[in-house]
């Protein structure tokens, strides 16, 4: 995946990500919702990180721009980087990203310990695959 | 005639559909994420499982897309009635919502959408 690609691709998943949770805690807050995941503080938090860290992007942007627009080049010098309005989008967006899947991880899988032993078991299983296919590798044999 | 023994209170069906359904949900908890869990998989088996007959390949983020937002405004119309869902519920679908969102945006290439 190219750099605007990549780009576009988060600022749309954090621009979504904001949507959803946005709707949800305004349709509870207009039928006068029971349950509200405006509630759930985990959740809460994530709402407005993303939202702080969209508005610095639009902040970050109008610097870049106005610093492109209003730039201007003596003859004979190196030519202005142009590019700067696609590198701050990955600073500013891609701590909200790890934000979202950590939320999305304590949620499912919560911060119980026991989960982890799971986790360690299941990845020392892959381990175990991995090692008995180097082995068959050498010896021969099918690993299956 | 003769009086069967149920496990759970019958629902009382004179109050209205949504009672029917606290009531159930009140007395085996699971009912609402079975619920749940029954739009999502209808959706995503049935859509991916239609679109490659009809065109040999099917777009899976796509389709995880369109069933957790379903799945997330059911629980929303069901989180406006008390004792229907609760709040972890909602949580997990609005997680796997977004995940299936950022899926979606991390799967395209150069094509459209």
């Amino acid at each position: 995946m190219g750099q605007i690609g990549m780009t576009v691709s988060i600022t749309m998943a954090i621009l979504f990500t904001v949507a959803i949770l946005g709707f949800a805690i305004n349709f509870a807050a207009d039928n006068n919702s029971v349950v509200d995941i405006a509630d759930d503080s985990i959740v809460n938090s994530l709402y407005s990180d993303t939202k702080a860290n969209l508005s610095k992007l639009e902040a970050d942007s109008n610097d870049t721009y106005q610093s492109i627009v209003s730039s201007t080049v003596e003859s004979g010098s190196s030519t202005f980087r142009s590019a700067g309005a696609l590198e701050i989008t990955a600073s500013n967006l891609l701590p909200t990203f790890y934000n979202i899947l950590r939320v999305g991880y304590s949620t499912i899988f919560g911060t119980d310990s026991g989960f982890g032993i799971f986790i360690i078991t299941f990845i020392s299983l892959l381990g175990l695959i991995m090692i008995l296919y180097i082995i068959k590798t050498f010896i021969g044999g099918s690993p299956d | 005639m003769m009086f069967l023994d149920y496990l759970f209170t019958i629902p009382n069906k004179t109050t209205g559909m949504d009672d029917i359904l606290v009531q159930s949900a009140t007395a085996m908890s699971s009912i609402v994420p079975l619920l749940l869990l029954f739009v999502f998989f209808v959706i995503v088996i049935g859509g991916i499982w239609r679109q490659s007959l009809r065109t040999g390949t099917a777009d899976y983020s796509m389709w995880f897309v369109i069933a957790s937002l379903v799945t997330f405004l059911l629980a929303l119309m069901m989180s406006v009635i008390e004792g229907l869902i609760r709040i972890e519920y909602l949580v997990i679908v609005v997680v796997i919502t977004i995940f299936s969102g950022i899926w979606f945006f991390l799967d395209r290439d150069n094509s459209g959408v």
